[in-house]
């Protein structure tokens, strides 16, 4: 299966960019000696998830470079390593190296391996020095997770001279020579400012017979050893820039690219040799020899690489890819809207009795290209979440040969659509999980045989539409959750005292606290017990919830539910008093008129309501929301909510109608209101809160709780 | 208006007011010699006209349940969700009572560490635009009033009025709300 892993280095990229800038922001508050666990755990996270993402993405050095900081913070956070001002000095230039070494991959540029090899090289000591404290000599890593190519082939770029190597890609047009330009005078000038190579491109050379002396044929691809500015080379060919295509790059020493990829050195040193030959051919170019040919169409495939990497390199500000189909949809709809508009403005011209019935006509096809023009829009967000799962197939093959361990990925429902915020957000989290259900979650071959399973475990990743939320579910067939083990690791951390008597559930619910891990080993993969709080986190931000069950020996089930969208709603207006609010379609399971017989008391509190066989409780949404009730013996209805599977009764004073509403947040303004989960604007200009019904439910019960409490005491 | 007079203004503002920091745009707003006063019952206010997003007429906002008595609802700002504050209940703890004049005053306000929110008050009536040299700010007094004293950056004297200018950055912290 080859999945191009390349559609997510953009994501990627920006998300650790953003991961930097949290780590910088967070070590510049820091102080010296300051136990601000928050801090050091943010920092230590946003390593971490860069460490993650690099290693999916095959940037190895990223990954070995950050698994060393990593180390480092780990060793902060748990207290072993006091935090002096050399370190937070040190980490801050390693998150500038980090930095540099991204956007070098960003713009697939070569890393500046020495600036990284210092860097590491500092680290190492750093870490050796105050870890054992003895001499800072033995600078060679021992670390067996450090790779030890990085050190080597780094030390070997030490010995280089300071003088940058500019590589520059110049295809002029082939009007050039008729503009009066000459490309022979632009080299002549570039050569005063360094030593230069020039190869020449004569695949467009057309036979002798078609050739037209005015026009130019030939690309060259220049090579210049200088420690001029990237402005001087820009204005040798300033006077060319709209008669050539032109791309100038920094290229690092050659022999670093050779160290880089030491199995076509050999090729390459051939390439470089040839290359001189090319340079003296490139005055009289119509001599060429053919031997040269060969060099020359390697160069070529070279330069095109360099060009599309060149025309890539404008950095991508937020973009969404769409599918052309929802495109034209959205046009055809605007382009129905746009009709609609101009029959209703013709109408509007004269308004007499018989035309009312073709306004009324009019509005009503109105309504419906609103709500159609609205959905396509919607649907631009929406996308299959394929994005999300194809990285995974990598992943697990890389991790599970890495652990030596037999897992198939089987990935269902991938063309479920979710908005693309939601998509991104929980694309981290996944990863998250699948390491964690690699790493601690399935058992090796012969274990797994022994225990009458089969050798090669099975890792399911599903997606489906829920009523109005979508569940990701991630499923494996390993050793299941360790129940006792995990109490013990809760104990040992103080997440629990001895005497708490925890069902499953809350046992499972234990691995998302932070710090929690019950690995002994802290791997590459994962085992530091970061991850899981962020998993969670991430879901709750969503509005999200995230689920386990699992069997001891049989497996585990992660279950996450996440709302389709942000942004739109499907809602139901209620009256309550004299306001109006939306309960969300996917909550409600029915309205009734309210009979009074059927409410069963105790005492004078604690309502419910007799619905057919079962009770329910009820919340008199009047008297929870704080407002006087005008009439209460009133024809009142009852809607029954359902939420996190129970089912309540909400009193209200009418139903109006249901409607798509558009979510805004109280926050711009205001701040969250627990049971509010936002508001929107109605057709007359007043603004609906938007109830969210778990949360309401929740409010009202602590509420309760903290009334009759205050009650028993006083 | 030569710039010692009007850096002695500032001085005498921001010695008095409760934070500097967190104030430290309103003076600069007060610096600008114009506000917008207002009446709530017998006494006159005055906020930075700089920070006056829009005046709107009374209308009935959408309640908020589990807010402040005095925070009366939100309403619709052109799209935007505003919580909307009834200063006479806030300051006067009697609740409004609205007549014709009674409007809402949108204000931008600033925060420290987040965004700039709008929040609207409602007040009885508008006076005027005021328009005055910033050394007649005067130095509010200790009120033995907690409000008064932490809201208040200073006091205005035009004609047989005083304008209290209010620290709306402090004063409409939703958080508080």
């Amino acid at each position: 299966m080859s999945i191009d892993l390349s559609q997510f280095h953009q994501i990627f990229f920006e998300e650790s960019f953003e991961g930097l800038d949290v780590m910088e922001q967070q070590l510049v508050q820091l102080e010296p000696g300051s136990e601000d666990l928050e801090s050091i755990n943010t920092i230590f996270r946003a390593a971490h998830s860069i460490k993650g993402g690099s290693g999916t993405f095959g940037f190895q050095e990223v990954a070995d470079f950050t698994h060393v900081v990593e180390s480092l913070l780990d060793e902060m956070r748990t207290g072993e390593r006091e935090l002096t001002q050399e370190a937070l000095d040190l980490l801050l230039i390693t998150v500038d190296v980090l930095r540099a070494m991204l956007t070098a991959l960003q713009e697939e540029l070569p890393i500046d391996k020495e600036a990284v090899k210092a860097c590491h090289d500092k680290l190492i000591n750093f870490e050796k020095a105050s870890s054992d404290g003895t001499a800072i000599g033995a600078s060679a890593s021992s670390e067996s997770s450090q790779p030890e190519s990085l050190d080597s082939e780094s030390s070997s770029g030490g010995e280089q001279e300071q003088s940058q190597t500019w590589e520059i890609i110049f295809k002029p047009y082939s009007n050039i020579l008729v503009t009066g330009n000459e490309p022979t005078r632009m080299f002549r000038e570039l050569e005063t400012l360094g030593q230069l190579k020039a190869t020449v491109d004569l695949s467009k050379l057309p036979v002798f017979i078609s050739l037209e002396p005015e026009n130019l044929f030939l690309s060259w691809t220049l090579v210049l050893e200088s420690d001029c500015d990237k402005e001087d080379i820009d204005e040798v060919f300033e006077w060319v820039l709209d008669d050539c295509d032109l791309s100038i790059s920094l290229l690092s020493q050659e022999k670093k690219l050779t160290s880089e990829q030491p199995e076509v050195s050999a090729s390459e040193a051939n390439t470089s040799e040839k290359d001189k030959e090319v340079t003296e051919e490139e005055k009289f170019p119509v001599e060429k020899s053919l031997s040269s040919r060969e060099t020359v169409s390697d160069k070529k495939i070279d330069a095109t690489n360099t060009a599309s990497s060149a025309s890539k390199k404008v950095i991508s500000t937020r973009s969404i890819r769409v599918d052309i189909a929802k495109v034209d949809e959205l046009i055809n709809r605007v382009g129905e809207l746009v009709i609609t508009q101009s029959m209703l403005a013709e109408l509007g011209e004269t308004i007499t009795p018989e035309s009312i019935e073709k306004l009324r006509t009019g509005l009503s096809g109105l309504e419906q290209n609103t709500r159609e023009l609205q959905e396509s829009v919607m649907s631009i967000r929406m996308l299959p979440i394929s994005f999300a799962f194809n990285r995974f197939p990598r992943l697990v093959k890389d991790v599970s040969r890495q652990l030596e361990k037999e897992v198939e990925l089987v990935i269902k429902g991938e063309t479920t659509e979710l908005d693309k915020t939601v998509m991104e957000q929980i694309s981290d989290p996944l990863v998250h999980i699948v390491r964690n259900s690699l790493d601690h979650g399935f058992e090796l071959p012969d274990e797994r045989l022994e225990n009458g399973k089969e050798r090669c475990g099975t890792l399911t990743l599903d997606a489906y539409h829920k009523g109005g939320e979508i569940v990701i579910e991630i499923i494996d067939d390993g050793r299941g959750l360790n129940r006792d083990r995990i109490l013990e690791k809760a104990l040992s951390k103080g997440l629990i005292s001895i005497n708490d008597e925890l069902t499953d559930e809350q046992v499972w619910q234990l691995i998302f606290e932070p710090g929690f891990s019950t690995a002994e080993a802290v791997s590459d993969l994962s085992g530091r017990g970061v991850g899981m709080d962020v998993v969670k986190r991430n879901i709750a931000t969503l509005g999200g919830s995230v689920d386990m069950f699992s069997t001891e020996g049989k497996g585990t089930r992660i279950m996450i539910r996440l709302p389709l969208t942000l942004a739109i709603l499907d809602g139901q207006l209620v009256r309550v008093g004299k306001e109006i609010f939306i309960v969300p379609l996917m909550a409600m399971v029915e309205s009734l008129e309210l009979d009074h017989k059927a409410i069963k008391t105790f005492g004078k509190k604690g309502e419910m309501y007799q619905l057919r066989e079962q009770f329910i409780p009820l919340l008199n949404l009047q008297q929870e929301l704080g407002m006087v009730s005008n009439n209460s013996n009133n024809e009142k209805l009852l809607l029954v909510v359902e939420s996190d599977g129970l089912q309540h009764g909400f009193i209200i004073d009418d139903l109006l109608t249901q409607q798509q509403v558009v979510v805004k947040s109280l926050d711009a303004n205001f701040k969250t209101i627990p049971g509010i989960s936002g508001a929107t604007i109605l057709g007359n200009g007043r603004v609906a809160l938007i109830v969210d019904v778990a949360g309401f439910v929740k409010r009202c019960r602590k509420i309760h709780e903290n009334n009759d409490r205050m009650k028993t005491f006083t | 208006m030569d710039v010692t007079q009007l850096n002695r203004a500032l001085g005498q503002v921001s010695t008095n007011s409760p934070n500097v920091n967190e104030s430290g745009e309103s003076i600069q707003d007060y610096a600008s010699e114009r506000c917008l006063g207002f009446v709530l019952g017998k006494d006159c206010f005055a906020v930075p006209i700089l920070r006056v997003e829009e005046i709107r007429k009374w209308e009935i906002p959408s309640a908020l349940p589990g807010t402040q008595n005095y925070v009366k609802g939100v309403i619709n700002l052109r799209g935007e969700i505003v919580p909307v504050v009834d200063l006479r209940e806030l300051f006067l703890d009697e609740p409004q009572t609205y007549i014709k004049t009674t409007v809402i005053i949108m204000l931008r306000i600033f925060y420290q560490n987040s965004e700039d929110k709008i929040v609207g008050i409602v007040v009885d009536s508008l006076t005027d635009v005021i328009q005055y040299n910033s050394v007649d700010i005067k130095q509010a007094p200790n009120f033995n009033n907690s409000l008064a004293d932490d809201y208040v950056t200073g006091l205005l004297s035009i004609g047989d009025n005083v304008y209290f200018l209010l620290n709306i950055d402090d004063l409409l912290n939703v958080e508080q709300f």
